[in-house]
């Protein structure tokens, strides 16, 4: 799961990089701008996620 | 230095500005107005010293008011850009003033022995070394990063990738001291250091991030951000200062701007450092790291609704 989610944020910007002559032939709509910082913070998302599973592992330490 | 004395000095320098601001002393209605300078100057003490960008928001604030003064007068702006730094150069000038005066007596001591010994003399060569690579960097690219960064987009991308590495930094333990340091450690804090020229990404940001990447605890990290600032804004400052104050000549309308941004800089850099080192002694970075993500999100909203441009 987390190894997709990698491959999408990467492949994204990857296309997102590709296609920029696409984008600023298209006259650069503002969703051109948007789409990597979307991929940033999905990104810091799964940072984040990942952390706070580590620090507090489901089903342990929980019960009295 | 004591708190009663940095709120004392705070207060007086913010008291100052705001009369100058009401007074409308040098105010020039043709150039930038004393009330947008007293905002920014507050933006930049507080944004130079948090982990958040000051770089980032001298733009973000103009962009999202619609002040476009400093956009179409790049002279003012270079110029007004060293008053709103002496203002955060000399809030940690004065905060840190007996560390530094430590710190240099010690870097002094050790070139007269030629042998680094005691804790202070490994930090005051750190704080050089991790100097360098920013300056070059600066001297080099500073056209090439003033040409092709610095759009709020760009920003936005910036702030939200530094949140994430904040973020995952400050999961390290915290075992170390600034006095624990190699120089390896300090090239690398240099090179991150670097990386901060673009704006988003935050000078104190990065080497936070760097600090704590190398398990310093939270409180060393951000002296030790602090304590790199004075050498890397000092040399930029003189650098500019010289260039653009003392060989060039000032823009017309500049005393009542830059008396009004240097002293609300002053003020708010200092109630910033005191904030953030009794902050981080008892909470983690996590609130920068939300602060950025969510000024992020909130540009990317503004520019996806139409509200404001990408660029500017």
């Amino acid at each position: 799961m987390v190894a997709a989610v990698q491959g999408f944020v990467a492949a994204s910007l990857l296309i997102w990089w590709a296609a920029s002559d696409f984008w600023e032939g298209a006259g650069e709509p503002d969703v051109y701008y948007v789409l990597p910082l979307l991929a940033v913070i999905l990104l810091d998302a799964l940072v984040i996620l990942r952390a706070m599973t580590r620090m507090r592992p489901i089903g342990r330490g929980t019960g009295g | 230095m004591r708190r009663s004395l940095v709120y004392g000095v705070a207060g007086a320098a913010f008291g100052l500005a705001l009369v100058l601001t009401l007074a409308g002393v040098g105010d020039d209605p043709d150039a930038l107005t004393n009330p947008q300078a007293l905002v920014l100057g507050l933006v930049q003490g507080l944004t130079e010293l948090l982990p958040i960008s000051s770089s980032g928001h001298l733009i973000l604030v103009p962009w999202l008011a619609d002040w476009t003064y400093l956009k179409q007068n790049d002279r003012f702006n270079q110029t007004f850009d060293v008053a709103l730094h002496l203002g955060t150069l000399v809030a940690v000038g004065a905060y840190f003033w007996g560390d530094i005066v430590r710190l240099v007596s010690a870097w002094v001591g050790s070139i007269r022995r030629r042998s680094i010994r005691s804790a202070d003399e490994r930090v005051a060569w750190f704080v050089l070394v991790a100097t360098i690579p920013a300056g070059v960097v600066g001297l080099l690219g500073e056209d090439a990063i003033a040409d092709s960064l610095g759009e709020p987009w760009q920003i936005a991308i910036l702030l939200a990738a530094g949140a994430g590495l904040l973020w995952f930094a400050d999961r390290a333990p915290q075992e170390r001291a600034m006095g624990d340091l190699g120089m390896r450690h300090a090239v690398a804090m240099g090179l991150a250091q670097a990386l901060a020229l673009a704006p988003g990404v935050s000078r104190s940001g990065i080497t936070i991030t760097a600090g704590r990447l190398m398990r310093l605890d939270r409180d060393a990290a951000a002296r030790f951000s602090f304590l790199l600032l004075l050498p890397t804004v000092l040399g930029a400052l003189l650098l500019k200062g010289v260039g653009d104050v003392l060989l060039g000549d000032l823009p017309n309308g500049w005393q009542g701007p830059f008396l009004v941004g240097t002293l609300a800089s002053l003020a708010s850099g200092l109630l910033a450092i005191d904030w953030l080192l009794g902050y981080v002694r008892r909470h983690t970075y996590d609130v920068f790291v939300w602060y950025r993500l969510l000024a992020a999100t909130i540009i990317g909203l503004l520019i996806l609704s139409g509200v404001r441009a990408a660029t500017f």
